[in-house]
């Protein structure tokens, strides 16, 4: 296993700390709602995007661009969300069997919208994931098959399929 | 946007909002949590995460050296290709998979490889630059024969906006075991297609000689199907049908060439219930999809019952003898159990729909005795028939990713060998 830690040296790590934490600090929520929606859970969402800043800490002197950051993390969130979803051999929680929502989270999903979230994590995994980078990031299709390393076509066949799914569903449980 | 789309980011903006804080970053590895169950998510994921990019930049670096002439063919000057094959009796040993992007979101390649050996035969970069689309890669029937289309999608990192169009140069990729240029690509005389209609999908006829493509989806004025000759480059056939508006949206899949290539199956979402396989004779007259088409088969799709989570195990398809519609069924229950990966064969009748209950072609048990490490990312088919299905598991390592090659025939399951391709993060799509 190649896991050498490239970390950089020095004063070269303190840049790369600063440049990680600012980093953090702006976009490691957002992941983590990102890793959320496709895997369903709060704790392994957390851990999926610490892992992704670890990573990107280990390889910061081979990024080509700070810029590039952002990018970089995006991808290696959703790599490691894939990867959790081909090894899960537990079926995804369902928000119904999430410790009790606090008051808070109760007003703000209506019935109608966990309904909706059910059947988001009944589809397969290619599938919701079409759906949260479209609906959720409001990636356009070309953007979305950048993102999941398919074409534009196979998103837009991913997303209607899962609309489609998502409304049979909802007929069937009403 | 349908009042249906409008609820899904609802929900989606709602669920997202649940998770208000984050714990502080940590730069060294944290602890494993208690519990087998979390260790072992959590050290996949951190191995994969760290690795994938590693993995792909090495292997590229690897393969750099190998050199894969790209030749340009004139109208008649495609190398011959094998004469049909029988149905096979052994895994295919030669594949070419599309390599994902690297971690500056840009270029795509080809990796062509034998899975008896350790390292791939060639890497192929896209000879204008451009990106090889992942829906026009498709295999012949002679285990050799390969094909793939680029398109004029630009890719510029880190972020989009990045274009997909239509396919602009057709190449086809053989294989020559033994010879001084085991790998060969020719670009094909087939012309470039509308730069406004995306691939859906692509088949090549077991020969290898006719090329049929899918076009078209929801964002397009119309949805086509296409024949090419391979050798002379030549469209044949075209048919087209327009196409709806969101709700009405159907998608051409799974593109199979049957009953000795004369015909093209494909199947469809004829409403949001209804799945149907139709099938359309190279010679069938006329330009309208609907029309020239025959309607093989249909059924409603089944309600979802005790399905928590479907996992992919292949599209709804015809065999090759046009006899049978074979579903495969493979999802975790509601209450946590993981099911068989069934192939479901349903014998296509004149009535146009199904006249008997779905007899299972073959089973592949959830923890497989013959097939090591049942806990696999992946099991999919490679060949299907009424009665049995060739087909194969894979366990991911660090670098490279190990198939398990069955044929399985009811609940027989015989493991017919071991192989290797690259690690799934290199190869993001594959042909056999």
């Amino acid at each position: 296993v190649d896991d050498t830690d490239t970390r950089p040296p020095g004063a070269a790590a303190d840049a790369a700390q600063r440049h990680i934490t600012a980093l953090y600090q702006a976009h490691a929520l957002s992941l983590a709602r990102l890793a959320l929606l496709m895997l369903g859970d709060q704790a392994e969402a957390q851990d999926m995007v610490q892992d992704a800043f670890l990573g990107l800490y280990r390889r910061w002197h081979k990024l080509a661009s700070a810029d590039a950051a952002p990018g970089y993390l995006r991808t290696s969130v959703l790599n490691g969300c894939r990867t959790a979803l081909r090894r899960r051999s537990r079926p995804v929680t369902y928000p119904q069997d999430l410790p009790l929502p606090s008051a808070e989270a109760t007003a703000i999903q209506t019935e109608e919208q966990r309904a909706v979230l059910a059947a988001v994590r009944r589809l397969p995994a290619r599938q919701r994931e079409a759906l949260v980078l479209r609906y959720y990031l409001d990636m356009t299709e070309d953007q979305a098959a950048q993102a999941m390393r398919v074409s534009r076509g196979t998103v837009k066949s991913a997303t209607s399929r899962a609309i489609t799914a998502v409304g049979r569903m909802l007929k069937e449980e009403s | 946007m349908s009042p249906l789309e409008d609820d899904i980011r609802d929900a989606l903006h709602a669920e997202a909002n649940r998770l208000r804080e984050m714990p502080p970053l940590r730069l060294e590895p944290a602890p494993r949590r208690a519990g087998p169950a979390a260790a072992t998510r959590r050290g996949a994921r951190r191995h994969w995460t760290w690795l994938a990019p590693v993995t792909a930049a090495a292997l590229v670096i690897a393969l750099a050296i190998t050199l894969v002439v790209v030749r340009t063919a004139q109208n008649g000057t495609v190398p011959p290709v094998a004469p049909p094959t029988p149905a096979p009796t052994t895994f295919p040993r030669y594949y070419v998979g599309l390599g994902g992007e690297n971690m500056d979101g840009n270029g795509t390649s080809l990796i062509v490889g034998d899975t008896r050996a350790t390292r791939p035969l060639a890497a192929i970069s896209s000879p204008t630059g451009a990106a090889f689309e992942s829906t026009t890669l498709a295999a012949a029937g002679d285990d050799r024969t390969f094909i793939i289309a680029e398109t004029l999608g630009q890719r510029k990192p880190p972020y989009p906006p990045y274009a997909t169009t239509g396919p602009t140069a057709w190449y086809q990729i053989r294989i020559s075991p033994g010879s001084a240029n085991q790998v060969t690509m020719t670009r094909l005389p087939i012309s470039g297609g509308d730069a406004d209609l995306p691939v859906m999908d692509t088949a090549l006829s077991g020969d290898g000689r006719y090329l049929a493509v899918a076009l078209g989806d929801a964002g397009t004025v119309r949805q086509e199907v296409q024949v090419y000759s391979v050798v002379t480059g030549q469209l044949l056939h075209t048919w087209s049908m327009a196409v709806g508006n969101f709700d009405t949206y159907v998608a051409i899949n799974a593109l199979t060439w049957v009953n000795g290539d004369g015909t093209v199956a494909f199947d469809w979402a004829a409403s949001h219930n209804i799945t149907q396989v139709r099938t359309l004779s190279v010679g069938a007259p006329g330009t309208s999809l609907l029309t020239a088409s025959h309607l093989a088969w249909s059924h409603d799709n089944p309600p979802l019952g005790n399905v928590a989570t479907s996992i992919e195990c292949g599209s709804l398809t015809i065999t090759t003898d046009g006899r049978t519609a074979m579903e495969c069924m493979h999802y975790i229950s509601k209450t946590g159990k993981v099911s068989p990966v069934e192939w479901l064969a349903y014998p296509i009748s004149a009535s146009a729909s199904p006249t008997a209950k779905a007899r299972v072609a073959a089973a592949i048990p959830a923890s497989p005795a013959t097939l090591k490490d049942p806990i696999t990312t992946q099991i999919d088919a490679v060949y299907v028939s009424a009665r049995e299905v060739i087909g194969y598991a894979v366990s991911v390592g660090t670098r490279q990713a190990t198939i398990h090659e069955f044929i399985a025939s009811g609940t027989t399951v015989r493991q017919l060998g071991t192989g290797t391709i690259p690690s799934l993060w290199t190869l993001s799509w594959i042909a056999w």
